[in-house]
C-alpha cells in the first residue's frame, strides 16, 4: 500500500499526531522542513510516512485521522 | 569478520582498544559528521538521510544509490547489532557515558525516554554545540546495569559509528520505532544497518518447552515453528544476531554462533 498524506490538511504532529502512535509498524516519521536555521523553537515539523513497504494495511491510521487526510492505495 | 574487522586486525572491531583513541577525532570527515550529530542539527541529518533511502526507492535510481550507500557507509554514521555480551564490553571499554533521549522515538511521536547510551567524545561536544540538550551523565556500572534493564525488555543493542571504526553510541532499539533497522528491512540497504557478528543457533535435541518465548522476542521474524517436532527454527537469512532469544530460553537450547560458520549467512552483513 501507498500512504499518502495530504500536507494541506494535516494538522501536524504537535496537535494531533495520532497516526504516528497508533501505527504498528512505524510507516511514518515526524521530520523538519527546510534546512536548519540556527533556532531549535521556529523549526516546522511535518509527518511523512517513510517506510511505506513496512505499511500491512491494517487502516488504523485512516480510522483515528481527524482530517482523513491519509490515503491508502495500491500503486 | 565484517569489513571494518577486516580491515583493522582480525578482531571485532568495536572490541579494539586502539579505536576509542581520542586522536581519532582529528580526522576531517569524522569531524563534519559528529558536528551534524551531535547537536541541534541531528534532526534534519535524520530527514536527509531518510530522503536518500527515498531515492534508493525508485527502480530506476536504486542499484546506483544502493551501491554508493554502500560504499560510504564506513565513512558516514550508522549501526551493527551486537549481543548483550558484546554490548557490556563495549561500555566497559568506553569511558564518559552519558545518557540523551532517544532521537528516533522523539520523531516517531512516541513517549521520551533516556534510552540513548552515548561515549567517548559526545558528551563534550553536545555540552559545546547544544547546551539545552538533556543529559544523564552515568558512571560505567550504571550503564552496565542500564544494558541489562533494557535487553529484559527485549530492546536490541546497536553500536553506532561515526566513520568507522569509531564507536560513538549504544543504542537500544525497538522495531516500531528504530529508524536504521525500518530503513535495512524497508528498502534492504545493508549499510543502514548491519548484522551482527554472531547468529543464533537452537539445538533441536535441547528445545523441549514448546512456549516459544523466543519468537515473541524476536523483532525480524527470524524464528518460526517446527510444526512436526514443535520446535523453534532460526531463519538464518533474517537473523540479525543480536542475541534477545538467548536470554529467554528456559531449556538454554539457544546459543550464538560465528555468522560466517554457517552457509545461508556467510558474507551477509
Amino acid at each position: 500500500m501507498v500512504v499518502k498524506i495530504n500536507l494541506k490538511k494535516c494538522l501536524g504532529a504537535k496537535k494531533c499526531g495520532k497516526c504516528l502512535k497508533i501505527c504498528p509498524v512505524g510507516v511514518f516519521m515526524n521530520v523538519p522542513i527546510g534546512a536548519y536555521t540556527g533556532d531549535v523553537w521556529k523549526t516546522k515539523y511535518k509527518i511523512v510516512p517513510y517506510f511505506k513497504e513496512l505499511c500491512n494495511n491494517c487502516k488504523a491510521c485512516q480510522k483515528v485521522c481527524p482530517t482523513n487526510c491519509i490515503s491508502l492505495k495500491l500503486p | 569478520m565484517c569489513e571494518f574487522c577486516a580491515k583493522h586486525k582480525r578482531k571485532k572491531w568495536f572490541l579494539d582498544e586502539d579505536n576509542y583513541k581520542e586522536e581519532l577525532l582529528k580526522n576531517k570527515g569524522r569531524k563534519s559528521i559528529l558536528k551534524k550529530i551531535a547537536g541541534p542539527t541531528l534532526d534534519h541529518y535524520m530527514r536527509d538521510s531518510l530522503d536518500l533511502f527515498e531515492l534508493a526507492r525508485n527502480p530506476l535510481l536504486k542499484p546506483v544509490v544502493r551501491g554508493m550507500m554502500n560504499k560510504f557507509a564506513a565513512s558516514n554514521h550508522s549501526g551493527q547489532a551486537v549481543t548483550l555480551e558484546d554490548a557490556i564490553a563495549i561500555v566497559k571499554l568506553a569511558d564518559n557515558h552519558v545518557l540523551f533521549q532517544c532521537n528516533c522515538r522523539k520523531l516517531c511521536g512516541l513517549k521520551e525516554k533516556m534510552c540513548c547510551l552515548n561515549f567517548g567524545p559526545m558528551r563534550d561536544l553536545v555540552k559545546q554545540t547544544n547546551p539545552t540538550e538533556k543529559m544523564e551523565e552515568i558512571n560505567t556500572s550504571e550503564a552496565v546495569d542500564l544494558l541489562k534493564d533494557w535487553n529484559k525488555e527485549g530492546l536490541v543493542h546497536e553500536v553506532l559509528y561515526a566513520a568507522a571504526p569509531f564507536p560513538i553510541a549504544m543504542c537500544n532499539c525497538d522495531r516500531k520505532y528504530c529508524m536504521p533497522m525500518k530503513s535495512r528491512l524497508s528498502t534492504g540497504i545493508e549499510s543502514s544497518f548491519l548484522k551482527g557478528h554472531e547468529i543464533a543457533y537452537v539445538d533441536p535435541l535441547k528445545c523441549k518447552c514448546e512456549k516459544f518465548y523466543c519468537m515473541t522476542r524476536c523483532q525480524f521474524g527470524a524464528i518460526y515453528a517446527d510444526r512436526f517436532d514443535i520446535k523453534a527454527v532460526i531463519d538464518v537469512t533474517k537473523c540479525f544476531g543480536c542475541g534477545l532469544c538467548k536470554e529467554v530460553c528456559p531449556c538454554n537450547a539457544i546459543k550464538m554462533e560465528d555468522r560466517e560458520t554457517v552457509m545461508g549467512s556467510r558474507h551477509k552483513w
